[in-house]
Parts: C-alpha cells; sequence; structure tokens
C-alpha cells in the first residue's frame, strides 16, 4: 500500500474570530475525532495524506446544502439566516473535490500534507440566497435573527455554523496543480434544476423550526416597536 | 459509519498512449450493510451505475478487519471515518506487514511497519464513503514549486 488518504474536516480547525480564513498548519481542535487520526497517522510513519473538506454540494451528495435554502425559497417561505447573514462560507463542488482527491494519487508531495478542499471564492448566507432566488426566477424574503435569544440548539434551525467557515485552497493549487472549475453562482441554474427534478419542492418539509424562530423575530420586533 | 470503496489492482498499467490519461485499475468501494436498505438510497443508488463501470462493492463494517476485500491495493481512502476508534482497524490493515514488528523500512506502530515502493502498479482502495464522490484519474504530477506561504 503505497498512500493512505484519509478525508477528515476543516471542521477540526479552531474557529479565529480575529483571522477566520483556515490555512493548513492552522491549529486544530485536540478534542476532535479527526485530528486523533491524523496524529495516529504522522506517528505511525504512514504514507498519508489529509484533505479536509467544508460543505459540499452537488449531484449524489448525501448531506442537504443548497436543498435547505430552496426548501424555503420555491416555496415562498421566509428564510432565517442568523444575524448578520453576511457569514462567508466556501461551498465546494463535488467534482472540484473529487478531482483534488484524485490529484492527490502519485503525487509524492502530496504525502504527509493536509490539504484544505473547498471553493475559490467564498459566499455569504444572504448571497446564498440571492443566487439561488435569482437561478429559480423569484424573489425571496430573508429573515435575520440572533441564534442566542432564540433558544435554539447547536445545530438546529440551520444547516451551517453561525458564524464564518471558509478555507484557503491554494496550496492544493500549488502542490496538486490542481484547480476549481466551479463557483456557486454558476452552478446555482443547475442546483435548482436538480432540485425540481428531484421532484423535492412537493414533499412535505418540517418548518417547525423555522416558525419558531420567526415568531421569536416577531415577538422581538413587536417589542422594540412598543 | 456508511460504505467503503476498493478497487482491484491491476498487475501492471501500461503506459498510457501519448495524449491519454493513464489507466487505473477501477476501485473497490467498502460500504457498511444493510445493503439492501443501502442501496435503495441516493447517493449509494449510484452503486450499480459504478459497477457497470467496473467498479467492485465489498460490503463490510471498517472497524472490522475480517470483513475487508481481499487483496493488495495501492491507495486507500477513507472518506468517511471520524475518530480513531473507526478508522485505526483499516490504517492498520492496509500496513505492509513483517515479522516481529522489525523497525526497517519506515516508522513502527504496534505490529505493523509502513514501508513505501513496495508496489509498482497504482491499486486503489476507497474506503467508507457517506461524501460520494467521482474520482478522475490524473497523470502523475511535477514536483511542487517552492512559495513563500507553504504551511
Amino acid at each position: 500500500m503505497k498512500h493512505y488518504v484519509f478525508v477528515g474536516s476543516a471542521g477540526a480547525y479552531l474557529a479565529d474570530p480575529v483571522e477566520p480564513c483556515h490555512f493548513e498548519g492552522d491549529p486544530r481542535k485536540a478534542s476532535a475525532g479527526h485530528v486523533a487520526v491524523e496524529n495516529y497517522l504522522a506517528s505511525s510513519g504512514a504514507p498519508f495524506t489529509v484533505v479536509q473538506p467544508l460543505y459540499i454540494y452537488g449531484e449524489h451528495t448525501a448531506k442537504d446544502c443548497e436543498q435547505w435554502f430552496l426548501d424555503r425559497i420555491v416555496r415562498g417561505r421566509p428564510v432565517p439566516l442568523p444575524a448578520p447573514g453576511m457569514q462567508l462560507v466556501t461551498l465546494s463542488h463535488v467534482g472540484d473535490l473529487a478531482n483534488l482527491m484524485a490529484a492527490v494519487l502519485g503525487n509524492e508531495g502530496a504525502k504527509k500534507q493536509h490539504f484544505n478542499m473547498c471553493a475559490d471564492k467564498a459566499i455569504t448566507f444572504v448571497g446564498i440566497v440571492d443566487a439561488l432566488a435569482k437561478a429559480a426566477g423569484v424573489d425571496a424574503k430573508v429573515v435575520l435573527y440572533d441564534p442566542s435569544a432564540v433558544g435554539l440548539k447547536k445545530g438546529e434551525g440551520f444547516p451551517f455554523r453561525v458564524g464564518h467557515f471558509f478555507a484557503n485552497p491554494d496550496k492544493a493549487k500549488r502542490v496538486l496543480g490542481w484547480t476549481c472549475e466551479h463557483t456557486f453562482e454558476g452552478d446555482a441554474p443547475a442546483l435548482v434544476a436538480a432540485y425540481m427534478k428531484s421532484g423535492r419542492d412537493k414533499k412535505e418539509i418540517d418548518f417547525s423550526l423555522d416558525d419558531k424562530i420567526l415568531a421569536a423575530v416577531s415577538k422581538s420586533t413587536a417589542a422594540v416597536a412598543a | 459509519m456508511l460504505g467503503a470503496a476498493v478497487a482491484p489492482a491491476a498487475p501492471s498499467c501500461p503506459p498510457a498512449p501519448r495524449g491519454q490519461r493513464p489507466s487505473n485499475p477501477p476501485p473497490t468501494l467498502l460500504p457498511p450493510p444493510p445493503q439492501a436498505k443501502l442501496r435503495a438510497k441516493a447517493p449509494f443508488s449510484q452503486y450499480a451505475a459504478l459497477e457497470a463501470r467496473g467498479a467492485k462493492v465489498v460490503f463490510g463494517n471498517p472497524a472490522d478487519p475480517a470483513s475487508f476485500p481481499s487483496g493488495s491495493f495501492d491507495a486507500v481512502y477513507d472518506n468517511n471515518g471520524k475518530d480513531l476508534d473507526t478508522c485505526q482497524p483499516l490504517i492498520d490493515a492496509f500496513k505492509v506487514r513483517k515479522r516481529g514488528g522489525g523497525r526497517r523500512g519506515g516508522g513502527r506502530l504496534g505490529e505493523g511497519v509502513w514501508r513505501e515502493n513496495e508496489a509498482n502498479n497504482v491499486r486503489t482502495v476507497l474506503a467508507p464513503n457517506t461524501r460520494p464522490a467521482t474520482i478522475t484519474k490524473h497523470p502523475p504530477h511535477p514536483p511542487p514549486p517552492s512559495h513563500p506561504r507553504a504551511r
């Protein structure tokens, strides 16, 4: 066996509120399970490579990404976003990520290295809504809320982290010769088409958490107005 | 944990014609059971399409080496493991083992010793895969240029 490639996670980086963009080599969460694997590989002398994806979208992915937004946009429902909505994320097309993973094979320079796996361009939460709404040919209404004031548990009500979560993929370009061929805005029309083709626009979706958020925002707004 | 993939290794890989990417053996996937339930669910319902293109799907438990596909592999991708308990069995299983766990040839860990360059052809093992990805083949890459921001 010549190469062991571990798909870890950029989520194992320690969040940095001062300089939030993650580069390879930035501090990792010692408590993260992925980091224990990385440390084991490093101490083993294994010819390993660690790749660190962020949020993945595109065909045949297993987790919701753009679908969460489209569930609301195509039904004319408000899209509740953690304030201020300008948080940056790097959404990564599965094809770009597959190319990066394949580029590791046969590349001696990739061994004992970590690589961020993400898009060139970061996008804001509001930008995701705007891009998808434009592609769907509808207007979308965004409602901003304070997650701590609504009483949601961690991970509830929104598919991403509520703060910035983005990384720089330049190391993969330098070392692997990888290039990013997709942008979320450019892919938005195809994503909307795939969503509609899947029939999900007609499925029943549980919006109870949205309703809880919207009620809390409405109550807060009324209190301020009074 | 949801599935893995492994590609059988070809005895040799002839050089690709000029202008074409080299042909690598197809991968083997190692997803966990239950097979019928998983195959019925997207995106794993795409396994049949992968098998039609030569990929092999072996259902097994990534934490149980007895369920791993037999044969040797030049590369292993673990695309699902999230902690050492679930990843270590796969890592250890594909080490090059030497009698007595000697220190020659690479770093030592437990009974296994990692040794590089023991194979000439590229074989691919794709491990647990909750984030299915299309693996495309690329020719070997040149050494990386130095860069002042390299970390």
